[in-house]
């Protein structure tokens, strides 16, 4: 009795506990009054070693029961009808492993950051929005709804893209910001259109314990079609977060924010968000052969439109943003032909790996300066030199201009709803210009 | 006036009127001086960012750079303010440049009678009075949430607001006995009634000079073009980052855009396109400005209107466009990879892919916001602060008509914003320059120089990070000498270390390096030594591969599965334990790759040998007269027996800007092989032997020692130990400890500017530094140049035992041994523009980070290894980062030489650019006359004589019990030491 309750409050600290800082230095800010560097400093660090504790002893319970997978309920937070929004936490194979990890990166770029960012004009907001990362990363890892992984899935989005406008008296950062902000909208309405599809199906939002397939498949009486017809909307979700084809121009534009988060976004954390989505939801889309299919054709669309557009980059940090998709397009293909494990594991290790990059980044030229000015990639392996002279430079000017993938969304998807919504504001204009007059004539 | 600035130096004397297409050259060239022009990031020399404008006065060229650029001239004028109220601007230095801009007729105007204050007393006030910019709704939003109409103003004095309150309190005794009346209230009936009778009696406008932009095309078309221009430019100048190069990198900028927009944008629809296939098709390739004739001419352009869109284009994206024009006209700095650039070619991609985007973004209706209109509102403002400070109170007001305001605002009006701000800006430097000159020059009183022979001497670079280093050898060891030269100590060569993979320069960037100077195992260790370099390699290659492969698809995903999960621990151990996790990396270093006993190959044996173009070494003759021109330029006349030659360099980690911190005089590079080659030429023999004919003598019992001094982490390090002879042993160990001390208390004096370190004791201090330039989290690893301000070229005793807090160069030099000022001309040829450049570079970057600088660097992306931007596609930033200079005070070069008034006249004669930047005021120049004991400074050319100061400064027993403590810019002191206690040096 006393572990469970023990597990409850770990569980609620580990989601709540970076949460709550965010709050305390929002209302400090809306008060007008803000803490020195260093106390926000002291906030933001304690506040992660704390998730750091919470996480190791979670893991510790989780491997103490056999590595049974533990459903933490803490209750409803409202009842309609037969719907009630269900507040579970999970502890199973795939949370545990990952919170360490998560949590292993938010103290160490925690640590990193608050020295980096020392003198910074935006150094509370930056502490306050890496809180709110840190508790949406958290609830998106541990929550047992879908219900409760959209919450955190919003967290996670508005994060990352006030982030990326961090230094918004620039019109770039803002706009870019925003240009990942209406990609992450987009797939967020999916995610929430696939839980109610599911949630209508299945008559549950409970998200299945990972690595259980089969025992679990059988709860639910769906049809094929229907499954397919989830699954697709599940993976459509996944796709803005994860940046994978043909949702991905966006990451690129997101190096605007400081290095650090960078790193923690798109080297190690978010970037895996939508992968995380497939593997916690893969006993449902293992029972669609279309799903798994399009999984591993979106995977293998990115792995090679992330790598050939990252051997034409020449700056660091978009380089390790064309890197970090090709690798999540391969962990997207382990998940669709079902290596959920080796998934879990390559998740981990590009994590790790990537944000040192990222965080090592700035260092490119002094890194050069040891190991040689001249790429091994540009002499040996080259896939480009498979092709044909002239559509080696048609592919290379395709590359340059990313695909064109932005401008096509522009054409085909912006500029529609655009002109749409402008007409739109016309009509209302004119029908507000009409009572207004006839309200005017009456008075 | 940019106009005029511009057409000036341009002018020619032609018969022919040139052609349409000479005329768009013309253009081009006049528009590379407005670039800024900053070569590769990997060796960063600093250079006035203005140096174009070099032959036109300091004021004239930023205030016009404020007009086409928009970039701020000076500080805001809040800071200048700031510093009047907290003493750093003196009354007395504010009084004396109004006086000066009186005679000088730009304070001209008349002051009305009614004010009732002398001029300086009536401009100081108008002067400190901020013009206001902001919109009429902006003010009225100020009015009722802001202060102005609660608090006087912080430059309001006492008087003026005691006598505003007394007439105020009067009217509020009078109109309402009864109320008890609190001071708040007095000053708040006050500055209400004053804002009240403002706005019913003022009615003039405020003049403000309104640029509108030109060409400007909506920001969508801007920002497409932008786009592509940068992502074609940076695949074209990258060296060395994509693994998958440009097809056409060989041709030249335009024709490998061409051929690449031939092929690649076969069979794409007419959306996607960068370039109209109308307008490639219908190029004439044979005539480069005719292309951009005709491509003006599509677009509409006047002939007229020509200059001012070319401008405005390349202007769009400054870095991109100045990094071109350099490349053009300095190919070799494209050191890895060919690209040849040139501003012609980019000017006409931009206005192919302009072409194309204008007939794409029909629909971009986004233009600039209009500029505040002058009006009222902004006036009474002004009228408002100006009266407060004039102590204008209610009794006054009944007195003024509303004529009397209308002629003051056209008096604000003749003394606007810049005027104000570079009058300020001028007494802001008067007061530093007046407090420095006066310093050195009483310090100068205070010494006679040292009789006893030196236990040994140390050349230093100029740097005035060096500065520090050697007061605290000093005063460790008051029986050293320690001198200043430029740190590539006369030596302009190509240097090849054992393990480097190609020979780069190490003499100033201006300078050609003729010689090649080469590490070698020594003959005992070849053997060994092409053992580990055959390991070295190797090593090498494992790291290029593990870092190339990392980021690729296939052997990424291996890597990253496999591999991924240790990162961890470099990760945590890199970034928690930095200082530890450098040393144990050093010692795994040094345990695979031992230090191998090698030295330089200096003497040339054959007269003729050359590799690649260089001569290989030195031949004696040239030797002997590169040490001579050293040691003699320093005045060096006696030797003692250890003479150390100390280079320097910086190392750190996640800083692109790592170059900019090592040896300017080394071409942006570290200096310690120069230290080491001179060192080891200065001890041959036969290089003696010429030098004594030449009249420096070398005593045979003196050895030179190289060594390094790493001004981030203050190792110092020393080449060539274990061939000083035996008998110099104790001596040596004894220099060795002393140096040691001095670095350590060196490092405690840089942390006193560091918030986290402000506290340590030297020792926490100088690990601290070590971690700091180990640390991957650190954006100020150290603070460079940052704070310089002065420069002083003279004898030693000017300076020793000298507070100068880190900010000055010191060059040595000794009238005595230069009676024909050759000596003098050659020295401040190489030594002002350097300093000068640097001093600038810190200036404009600290003034205006964004235009002038590059802004914070914690985005910062490096690009091709040329440049940094924001992001993954901005314009290439130049200048120093807000990291680099936040701590800065911009002021000009107080420059200060010891020489005789001949010898200067000969310099301002034989060195014309010497004279421009004294003429045209980017330096303050000062001097001291060594034989009449006379302070005089330069205003322009004109020279004033300073009168004879007396007085003392205050006198502390060490720097650190000065300085501790504190984190602002210090005063000099006098520093005692411990040669008062022992007597030595008082001669």
């Amino acid at each position: 009795m006393g572990e469970e309750t023990l597990l409850k409050v770990l569980a609620l600290g580990l989601v709540g506990l970076p949460l709550l800082g965010f709050i305390i230095l929002c209302l400090l800010m809306l008060i007008g009054r803000t803490l020195t560097e260093s106390g926000v400093a002291r906030l933001c660090r304690s506040i992660m070693i704390g998730h750091l504790v919470a996480v190791i002893t979670c893991l510790v319970i989780y491997l103490s029961q056999d590595l049974q997978g533990i459903n933490i309920n803490l209750g409803h937070w409202y009842l309609i009808g037969h719907y009630g929004f269900e507040i579970t936490l999970l502890m199973d194979g795939l949370s545990c492993p990952l919170l360490l990890v998560c949590s292993f990166l938010l103290n160490v770029i925690s640590y990193f950051c608050v020295r980096y960012l020392h003198r910074d004009r935006g150094y509370f907001r930056f502490c306050a929005l890496y809180l709110l990362f840190a508790g949406g990363i958290s609830l998106v890892i541990v929550a047992g709804t879908v219900d409760l992984l959209f919450a955190g899935w919003e967290l996670l989005g508005i994060s990352s893209a006030l982030l990326i406008g961090f230094y918004h008296e620039r019109r770039q950062p803002a706009e870019n910001g925003l240009h990942a902000f209406i990609y992450y909208r987009f797939c967020d309405i999916a995610l929430l259109t696939g839980a109610v599809v599911w949630h209508h199906y299945a008559h549950t939002s409970a998200v299945p314990m990972a690595f259980s397939s089969i025992e679990t498949a059988t709860q639910w009486d769906l049809s094929a079609t229907q499954f397919t017809l989830v699954s697709l909307f599940f993976i459509l979700a996944s796709l803005a977060k994860s940046a994978q084809f043909p949702l991905s121009g966006w990451l690129p534009k997101a190096m605007e924010g400081p290095t650090p988060s960078s790193a923690i976004f798109y080297g190690a954390l978010s970037i895996h968000a939508g992968a995380y989505l497939l593997i916690r939801l893969f006993p449902i889309i293992d029972q669609s052969f279309i799903a798994r299919a399009t999984i591993v054709s979106i995977g293998a669309l990115t792995t090679m439109y992330g790598a050939f557009i990252g051997r034409t980059r020449s700056d660091v940090k978009t380089i390790l943003a064309y890197a970090a998709m090709t690798q999540v397009g391969i962990i997207y293909i382990e998940i669709g032909l079902g290596w959920t494990t080796l998934a879990l594991v390559h998740m981990i290790g590009h994590s790790l790996i990537r944000s040192l990059q990222f965080l090592r980044s700035p260092s490119v030229l002094h890194d050069f300066h040891h190991i040689g000015h001249e790429p091994i990639l540009g002499s040996h392996s080259r896939i480009e030199r498979l092709l044909p002279q002239k559509i080696n430079i048609w592919v290379y000017r395709q590359a340059l201009g990313e695909g064109n993938l932005d401008a096509i969304f522009r054409v085909l998807l912006v500029r529609p709803i655009h002109r749409l919504s402008s007409q739109a504001i016309k009509i209302e204009n004119r029908f507000i210009q009409k009572r207004t007059n006839r309200a005017g004539e009456k008075s | 006036m940019l106009q005029e600035l511009h057409t000036k130096p341009q002018a020619r004397v032609t018969t022919r009127v040139p052609d349409r297409q000479e005329q768009l050259i013309d253009i081009l060239e006049k528009t590379k001086k407005l670039l800024p022009e900053q070569g590769p990031i990997g060796v960063f020399v600093h250079h006035n960012t203005l140096h174009h404008f070099e032959n036109h006065s300091f004021e004239d060229a930023t205030e016009s750079m404020a007009h086409t650029r928009g970039a701020e001239p000076y500080m805001s004028h809040r800071a200048y303010v700031d510093s009047f109220v907290s003493g750093r601007i003196s009354a007395h230095s504010l009084n004396y440049v109004i006086t000066q801009n009186q005679s000088e007729g730009i304070l001209k105007a008349e002051i009305p009678a009614w004010v009732n204050l002398s001029d300086a007393a009536f401009y100081r006030k108008l002067l400190l009075t901020p013009s206001i910019k902001e919109s009429s709704n902006t003010i009225d939003y100020l009015l009722s949430e802001g202060d102005y109409l609660r608090n006087f103003i912080p430059q309001c004095s006492g008087y003026a607001q005691e006598r505003i309150r007394a007439q105020a309190e009067a009217i509020c005794h009078h109109s309402n006995p009864n109320r008890i009346w609190t001071q708040q209230a007095i000053d708040r009936f006050a500055l209400e009634s004053l804002w009240s009778w403002l706005s019913e009696n003022v009615n003039s406008y405020l003049f403000s000079p309104h640029h509108p932009p030109v060409h400007h095309h909506g920001f969508r078309v801007d920002h497409r073009v932008n786009e592509r221009l940068i992502t074609f430019l940076s695949a074209y100048t990258d060296q060395g980052i994509s693994y998958w190069h440009i097809p056409y990198k060989q041709q030249n900028l335009l024709d490998a855009f061409i051929h690449f927009i031939q092929h690649g944008e076969i069979g794409l629809p007419n959306r996607l396109r960068w370039v109209n296939p109308q307008d490639l098709r219908e190029l004439n390739l044979e005539s480069k400005p005719s292309i951009l004739l005709s491509l003006l001419d599509k677009l509409g352009i006047d002939d007229a209107d020509h200059e001012t869109c070319i401008q405005a284009e390349l202007l769009k994206l400054p870095g991109w466009s100045g990094t071109v024009a350099l490349f053009e006209a300095n190919p070799t700095l494209t050191q890895h990879k060919h690209a040849a650039l040139s501003l012609l070619d980019l000017m006409i991609i931009r206005l192919l892919l302009l072409r194309q985007a204008l007939t794409l973004e029909t629909d971009d209706t986004e233009f600039p916001a209009k500029p505040a209109r002058t009006h009222t509102q902004g006036a009474r403002l002004e009228l408002f602060l100006l009266f407060q400070s004039l102590g204008i109170g209610m009794q006054d007001l009944t007195h003024i008509t509303p004529f009397d305001a209308k002629a003051m605002i056209t008096l604000l009006n003749e003394v606007d914003d810049f005027k104000r701000r570079r009058i300020l800006h001028q007494a802001y430097e008067h007061t530093h320059k007046t407090m420095i000159m006066n310093a050195v020059f009483l310090n100068a009183q205070r010494h006679v120089s040292p009789a006893s022979a030196p236990h040994y001497q140390a050349l230093f670079c100029i740097d005035d990070r060096e500065e520090s280093l050697r007061r605290h050898l000093e005063e460790t060891e008051p029986h050293c000498e320690t001198l200043g030269v430029a740190g590539f100590f006369g030596l302009d060569i190509r240097y090849k270390g054992i393990n480097d993979h190609h020979a780069v320069p190490l003499c100033p960037a201006a300078m050609q390096a003729k010689y090649l100077i080469e590490e070698v195992p020594h003959q005992q260790h070849q053997q060994v030594s092409h053992l580990a370099t055959h390991r070295y390699n190797f090593v090498k290659k494992v790291c290029r591969n593990i870092y190339d492969h990392s980021r690729d698809f296939a052997t990424g995903a291996l890597f990253t599965m496999l591999g991924g999960v240790l990162s961890c621990v470099p990760m945590f151990f890199r970034i928690h334990f930095p200082r530890i996790c450098g040393n144990v990396i050093d010692r795994l270093h040094h345990h695979f790759f031992p230090a191998i006993d090698s030295e330089l190959r200096i003497e040339r044996h054959e007269e003729s040998e050359l590799e690649s173009g260089l001569l290989k070494g030195f031949s004696t003759q040239e030797m002997a007269e590169r040490v001579y021109g050293v040691l003699r330029g320093a005045g060096m006349s006696q030797f003692a027996p250890l003479v150390f030659v100390i280079g320097h360099g910086s190392k750190s980690l996640n800083n692109p800007h790592e170059s900019a911190h090592d040896c300017g005089a080394c071409g942006g590079r570290r200096g310690g092989p120069n230290a080491r080659a001179f060192a080891q030429i200065a001890n041959i023999p036969a290089v003696r032997q010429l030098l004594a004919k030449r009249g420096l003598l070398i005593p045979p019992d003196t050895h030179f020692i190289g060594g390094y001094h790493d001004t981030c982490s203050d190792e110092i390090a020393f080449f060539d130990l274990s061939r000083v002879p035996a008998s110099h042993t104790p001596r040596l160990n004894q220099a060795l400890t002393d140096f040691d001390r001095a670095r350590t208390l060196d490092a405690h004096e840089r942390c006193r500017r560091f918030e986290d370190a402000k506290h340590f004791s030297p020792n926490l201090a100088l690990k601290h530094v070590q971690g700091r330039s180990q640390n991957l989290r650190e954006p100020r690893p150290e603070y460079g140049h940052c704070t310089n301000a002065i420069c002083i070229v003279g004898r030693r005793a000017l300076t020793r035992n000298l507070f100068l807090d880190r900010r000055a160069f010191l060059v040595s030099y000794d009238f005595n041994t230069d009676d024909e000022g050759t000596l003098l001309c050659a020295l401040l040829s190489a030594v002002i523009p350097v300093c000068a450049g640097i001093n600038l570079e810190y200036y404009f970057s600290f003034i205006d980070n964004e235009k002038y600088g590059c802004g914070t660097k914690l985005p910062h992306n490096v690009t091709g290894l040329i440049g940094v931007m924001n992001g993954c596609r901005s314009d290439l930033r130049t200048g120093l980062p807000l990291q680099m200079v936040e701590i800065h005070e911009p002021v000009r070069l107080v420059t200060l030489v010891e020489a005789r008034q001949t010898t200067i006249d000969k310099v301002l004669e034989t060195v014309p650019f010497v004279k421009k930047l004294i003429e045209n005021r980017w330096i303050q120049f000062g001097l001291i006359n060594p034989i009449t004991a006379e302070l005089s400074w330069y205003e322009g050319l004109k020279r004033i004589t300073q009168p004879t100061q007396t007085g003392t400064l205050p006198e502390y027993s060490t720097s650190g019990s000065y300085y501790s403590g504190k984190m602002e810019h210090l005063p000099p002191v006098f520093i005692t030491a411990r040669q008062t206690q022992q007597g030595v040096n008082n001669g």
